[in-house]
């Protein structure tokens, strides 16, 4: 199950609203209703009025709830829609931001993506690529494009001085890669993340949710290792916080687990040799796959049950306020 | 367009009139007290009250517009837009221009032959929607701008910020066909075609124009060439972008007419002579009509949700209601 929106939450806040104006609306009709009906009556009247109110209080609660979740666009389960796409598009999101010289992997988690995104290139024949680098901004420095010279020869120029930005922004890099798709042509998209995980701004999730939505799949290539390393300059010096120590990266696996999981994508640790090998399998099957079924399958949003929830109750509440007060009067 | 996903729906529409059947009917048997009540002075509320009455049937409608509102979504709601796809990329092409300090004469109004020649760069790559375009531009030097691609705002975005003379001085030709050959040499079996634009004499780079036209022909690539340019003495002026001082001059050179009409015919390509930015024009129109393949299109429906707009609205208009129904007219259930 996935809440694409999970900010809509905050609007339950509402229903501290509904349950706030029911408790003052029953105080005060409570002393009136027996003013109005008189004393002799008073456990008539105060029976159908909590019995109304309690039950138009909870379907209010129910309505309100119903709402908000189908504001949060629940989705769960997954459908087949027939698929006439052929050929495969593949943007690369590439993390160049500092922490990608720390050398928990060898030679370094920059120098092993270099290797291991050469290799995707080299391997994948028919496909077309884009190449966009992050930190905390992102640029493609190439289009979507089969000339795979021109994106083997800016490889091995990949450093964090190629951008002037500080940190790193996974939801800005996926957003970016996934703009250089050709929406005028009708191929598979996949994208490719190659980073540590590390994120200082932006919101990852959301980018992969947003990825889901439009059918592409992210495949993420972890650098990096859970229990990190210093971050070493070309100059052999360390990187240091203001207090003069060395900084530790750790690689965010779990992050990196959760964008491939959502949409439907492969994790792939780059240490393990066999885990690359998977991945190239399983995209050089992407292209196959849709050849031979023809068949995607999509998320399924389910707003619409928690809709019709909200709708039977509204219905319900109608009814109860025509529940008769004829036998108190 | 708005339409719906399950129309189907729409059908409880229905229920709406019912509504107001049943509304009437149990009215009448006493599911409501109908007399308003004065909390405060402990008195019935006499008829004549405008802004209660008014407020009583706002709600009213309110609580209708939920309703209406909420079966909508049921039947999902879509804002629908039809689009052509291509079904795949077109053609390779690579515009191979020249960038040299002789492209600033102001023989092409309004300004000279180098914007002239991107004004109709980008017009002929309005038209080559599903093909795959790419840059390549040369002086002194040579350099692949843009790799072949479909993403033609990438490609704008390079050929606007070209400047004349950032190559340096001097008339790359060969160089020039041979980056282009060399970025079109792709493992897609799709029609490639350089388009060569120049004024100019090949007089600096390693590599000869007729060899660099002899690799492109063994790899089946076609050449059209295109010389810009007018006889005679024409007036340039252009900024030095190393010295950022302005250059002032007369260019009598003109291009090697014999070399541009060799290179199209060993290639199977075609030779242009643009002497003003009409010709020019005409030149790429040809080419475009030359180039013209079957392309296989196919028409998708977009389709963007609304149903989150209608909900919010209803949560909001749900809220309203329940405060003025429940606390400023303190109604009883």
């Amino acid at each position: 199950m996935i809440v694409m929106d999970p900010g809509m939450f905050r609007l339950m806040i509402g229903n501290l609203f509904v349950i706030l104006v029911s408790i003052w609306n029953y105080y005060h009709w409570k002393k009136y209703l027996i003013r109005i009906g008189g004393h002799w009556r008073r456990h008539t009247l105060e029976n159908v009025h909590v019995f109304k109110w309690f039950f138009s209080l909870i379907l209010a609660l129910i309505f309100f709830t119903s709402i908000v979740l189908a504001l949060a666009d629940i989705h769960w389960g997954k459908k087949p829609v027939r698929d006439d796409r052929v050929n495969v598009d593949i943007a690369i999101a590439f993390d160049v931001s500092q922490s990608m010289l720390a050398d928990d992997v060898y030679p370094s988690r920059l120098a092993r993506s270099m290797e291991v995104a050469g290799r995707v290139i080299n391997e994948l024949q028919g496909y077309r690529f884009s190449f966009t680098v992050f930190k905390g901004s992102a640029v493609t420095i190439v289009p979507m494009t089969d000339d795979k010279n021109h994106i083997r020869s800016f490889i091995p120029h990949l450093y964090p001085s190629m951008l002037s930005s500080r940190g790193s922004n996974l939801e800005t890099a996926l957003t970016r890669a996934y703009e250089s798709f050709d929406a005028n042509i009708n191929r598979k998209k996949i994208l490719l993340l190659f980073s540590d995980g590390e994120s200082l701004d932006g919101t990852p999730v959301k980018a992969a949710k947003q990825a889901l939505v439009n059918n592409v799949p992210v495949f993420t290539i972890a650098a990096g290792t859970s229990g990190g390393s210093t971050i070493r300059l070309s100059d052999g010096s360390l990187v240091q916080n203001e207090a003069g120590n060395a900084v530790k990266t750790k690689a965010n696996i779990p992050l990196l687990k959760k964008i491939s999981s959502i949409t439907g994508g492969v994790f792939t640790d780059s240490t393990k040799v066999y885990a690359i090998e998977a991945m190239l399998d399983k995209l050089k099957s992407e292209a196959e796959y849709e050849k031979q079924t023809g068949v995607l399958f999509v998320s399924v949003p389910r707003y619409r049950l928690f809709v019709l929830i909200a709708f039977v109750s509204v219905l319900v509440l109608i009814t109860i306020r025509k529940i008769r007060w004829k036998d108190a009067y | 367009m708005l339409t719906f996903e399950y129309p189907q729906y729409l059908f409880l529409l229905l229920l709406v009139p019912l509504y107001f059947v049943l509304k009437r009917f149990l009215k009448l048997k006493g599911g409501e007290l109908t007399f308003s009540f004065n909390s405060a002075s402990c008195q019935i509320v006499r008829k004549g009250r405008g802004f209660i009455n008014i407020l009583t049937v706002v709600l009213d409608c309110a609580g209708f517009s939920i309703i209406v509102l909420l079966m909508l979504v049921l039947a999902g709601p879509v804002m629908s837009t039809r689009k052509t796809v291509y079904l795949e990329k077109g053609i390779d092409i690579m515009i191979v221009l020249d960038e040299s300090p002789t492209m600033s004469a102001r023989d092409f109004p309004p300004v000279n032959r180098f914007e002239t020649a991107r004004d109709v760069i980008n017009r002929f790559i309005s038209n080559r929607l599903n093909d795959a375009i790419g840059l390549v531009t040369f002086a002194k030097d040579a350099v692949l701008r843009v790799p072949p691609t479909t993403d033609h705002e990438f490609l704008r975005e390079k050929l606007k910020n070209l400047r004349i003379m950032d190559l340096g001085n001097g008339t790359a030709i060969g160089m020039g066909i041979a980056i282009a050959v060399l970025h079109l040499n792709t493992e897609s079996d799709t029609n490639k075609v350089i388009i060569l634009l120049t004024d100019g004499q090949n007089n600096a780079g390693e590599i000869l124009p007729r060899k660099a036209a002899d690799i492109a022909r063994k790899m089946k690539i076609k050449i059209y060439t295109i010389g810009v340019g007018t006889e005679g003495d024409i007036p340039y002026v252009l900024l030095n972008p190393e010295t950022k001082t302005e250059m002032k001059g007369v260019i009598s050179d003109s291009f090697d007419e014999d070399l541009l009409e060799d290179l199209a015919e060993a290639t199977n390509g075609v030779y242009f002579h643009a002497s003003n930015s009409s010709v020019l024009q005409t030149g790429f129109r040809a080419i475009d009509s030359f180039e013209t393949i079957e392309k296989h299109t196919k028409v998708v429906t977009q389709t963007k949700s609304i149903h989150k707009e209608l909900l919010m609205a209803v949560f909001i208009i749900g809220l309203l209601y329940l405060f003025l129904r429940k606390g400023v007219l303190a109604e009883l259930v």
